[in-house]
């Protein structure tokens, strides 16, 4: 390969790599098995807190096999129709909030909070991609999510909090995080084949602006008492 | 909490990015290692021989009602796929079809006009949207708007819109392939093979219509639409075996859909749309370098009732359009031409009715020497017409 070749290789959006259609029917399975059963914890930790530990992980269990569970009666087969496949960040995400209750020493509480700024760049990530799915922009930046080159971008960006904020564990962590999900992301092509369905999905964006509106009442309430 | 101790030397800065930039490298060669090659520069390729010589002047040959499946009194928006002198059909035909459109019974269904009878096949269903949800994983809420093409090796894929929660405005394209390469219209299969990732808002509302430009390199350029408030043309490319090699938007006007791709030459192509604004013209957008860039440009002067339009380049400087040339209205079908694309004369009047009567969503195919049109007939059946050059006779 050339030098010209390997450059417009490096810069075209016309070279995706899809994920084949059997390993996305499993991970549109499993990944709708993670995130229901991890909906189903946070919501008996949040309603019913003194429950049983046997029954505090049968509801998760039991969501996570009901969404394997082939065919319409399955919540994965509606859940695919309407909203696809969950990004692999946030599938990655449920995964790590489910393992966190058995390996409460690895992955401690407080080493799983991102830094902020990892929450506004999602923020704004999001915001640039719903209005260009309205054909705002002049150049389409879902098509650049299939360019080789905009992995190699992202990659830099995930791991600048590592670079700057040196060894402080929740930096390091979430450019690890990332980077894993990168990974997977180039090994498996899913949950599309585009990156940024990779990094986020809609649900995913409209919880980290919840999540910030919360932060800042907060603070805003913090502030005027 | 105590911090995990680190090695000293990723302690320190330089030591630090060094690691970054080669988890870069790394992922970057990795992800290279996995992408096909890049594709050949797209340059489309002339439908009809150049030993057949079509002219301008078309007369009727035949014509009728192709077969519809038993029980289905609804039947919309046709797609011809001329076939290979050694298939024993002509050209198959593909539509939706069901009690009502969008009714949650609605199935792809499809027939062969027969070479050596000369009559279309029964119809019969190829897609059905329980069958492809079960293989795909997840639910389609209903089916349109199938688009055929046969890939470098034979083998046809179909393109249908597939709904999600919502209406037409939420559809996917959902791409089937036949399952094996056999011939036989009775044996004619489709297995899903995904939903093309076209956008981000969990994949919300492309939609296809037309027929795909053809090729050199045995790919094809499929025209495709966004609708959801906003409407703007997108061209899908593939490649040779039907893989999704990328996708480009034609226009920023977001009152535009169903574009139809006319090629002027290789590279130099046009796209005739749909108009969903109050003006009811035709539009029209230009590429010069295979599809890579598009601009628009200014209208051919014809109305359009909000209605999907069928063209067809045949060869330099003759093309064919099929179309509703009123402004309110979908009751007249004329089949027009042009030498450049932008001016058309109406050649003759493909169908004709009073009132309410709807002709419309045509679609256009050379085979065996003759145009095929076909087109919606009162939303109730699909109608064709073979069309022969008047030298011909």
């Amino acid at each position: 390969m050339d030098w010209t070749t390997f450059t417009h290789s490096l810069l075209s959006a016309q070279v995706p790599a899809l994920p084949s259609p059997g390993v996305l029917r499993l991970y549109l399975a499993l990944s709708w098995a993670l995130v229901l059963a991890a909906l189903g914890l946070w919501l008996l930790r949040r309603w019913a807190p003194l429950g049983k530990p046997g029954w505090r992980w049968a509801v998760p269990a039991g969501l996570a096999l009901w969404a394997v569970w082939p065919g319409p009666l399955s919540p994965a087969y509606w859940l695919g129709l309407a909203f696809q496949a969950p990004s692999l960040l946030s599938t990655v995400l449920c995964g790590l909030f489910l393992l966190r209750p058995f390996r409460p020493a690895v992955l401690p509480a407080e080493c799983c909070e991102a830094p902020w700024y990892f929450g506004v760049a999602g923020v704004v990530l999001g915001w640039l991609l719903l209005l260009d799915t309205f054909a705002v922009w002049p150049v389409s930046l879902y098509a650049l999510g299939f360019s080789p080159a905009v992995l190699a971008v992202v990659a830099l960006v995930v791991c600048l909090p590592w670079l700057l904020a040196g060894p402080r564990q929740p930096a390091r962590n979430a450019s690890l995080l990332l980077s894993a999900v990168l990974l997977l992301q180039v090994l498996l092509r899913l949950s599309t084949g585009n990156l940024w369905d990779a990094l986020l999905d809609p649900v995913l964006w409209v919880v980290l602006q919840v999540g910030w509106l919360q932060r800042g009442l907060r603070r805003f309430r913090g502030g005027q008492s | 909490m105590p911090e995990t101790p680190l090695h000293p030397s990723v302690r320190s800065f330089g030591v630090r990015l060094v690691c970054a930039l080669v988890i870069c490298a790394a992922l970057l060669a990795l992800d290279l290692w996995q992408r096909a090659p890049q594709p050949a520069e797209p340059r489309g390729v002339w439908p009809v021989p150049a030993d057949s010589m079509p002219t301008m002047a078309l007369v009727p040959r035949a014509g009728g009602q192709i077969p519809m499946p038993a029980n289905t009194p609804a039947a919309h928006a046709s797609a011809l796929l001329p076939l290979p002198a050694e298939n024993a059909a002509s050209l198959l035909a593909f539509w939706f079809a069901g009690s009502r459109e969008s009714a949650p019974d609605v199935q792809i269904a499809a027939s062969a006009f027969d070479r050596s009878r000369q009559q279309w096949r029964p119809a019969r269903f190829v897609v059905n949207r329980q069958e492809a949800g079960a293989q795909l994983g997840f639910g389609l809420r209903r089916l349109g708007n199938p688009v055929a093409w046969r890939d470098a090796a034979g083998r046809i894929h179909l393109f249908v819109v597939a709904t999600g929660l919502g209406g037409w405005a939420a559809g996917r394209i959902l791409h089937l392939r036949q399952v094996d390469d056999g011939q036989d219209f009775e044996q004619l299969a489709f297995e899903p093979v995904r939903v093309l990732p076209l956008s981000w808002l969990w994949n919300t509302s492309h939609l296809v219509r037309a027929m795909p430009l053809p090729l050199a390199d045995g790919g094809m350029v499929l025209p495709a639409y966004f609708e959801l408030g906003k409407k703007y043309p997108v061209a899908l490319r593939f490649d040779a075996h039907g893989e999704f090699r990328g996708m480009v938007r034609m226009s920023q006007r977001g009152y535009l859909l169903q574009p139809t791709l006319l090629m002027r030459n290789e590279t130099d192509w046009l796209a005739l749309l749909r108009d969903n604004s109050a003006e009811k013209k035709l539009r029209a957008v230009q590429t010069v370098d295979g599809g890579r860039h598009w601009q628009d440009v200014p209208e051919p002067g014809l109305h359009n009732p909000d209605a999907a339009i069928a063209a067809l380049a045949l060869e330099p400087g003759l093309m064919l359009l099929a179309h509703n040339p009123r402004p309110d209205s979908r009751a007249v079908l004329d089949l027009s031409v042009s030498s450049d694309g932008r001016q058309w004369r109406r050649l003759l009047t493909l169908a004709q009715g009073e009132g309410p009567s709807e002709y419309s969503y045509p679609s256009l195919a050379w085979a065996d020497g003759s145009l095929w049109v076909s087109y919606t007939d009162q939303r109730r059946t699909i109608a064709w017409q073979r069309l022969d050059p008047a030298d011909k006779r």
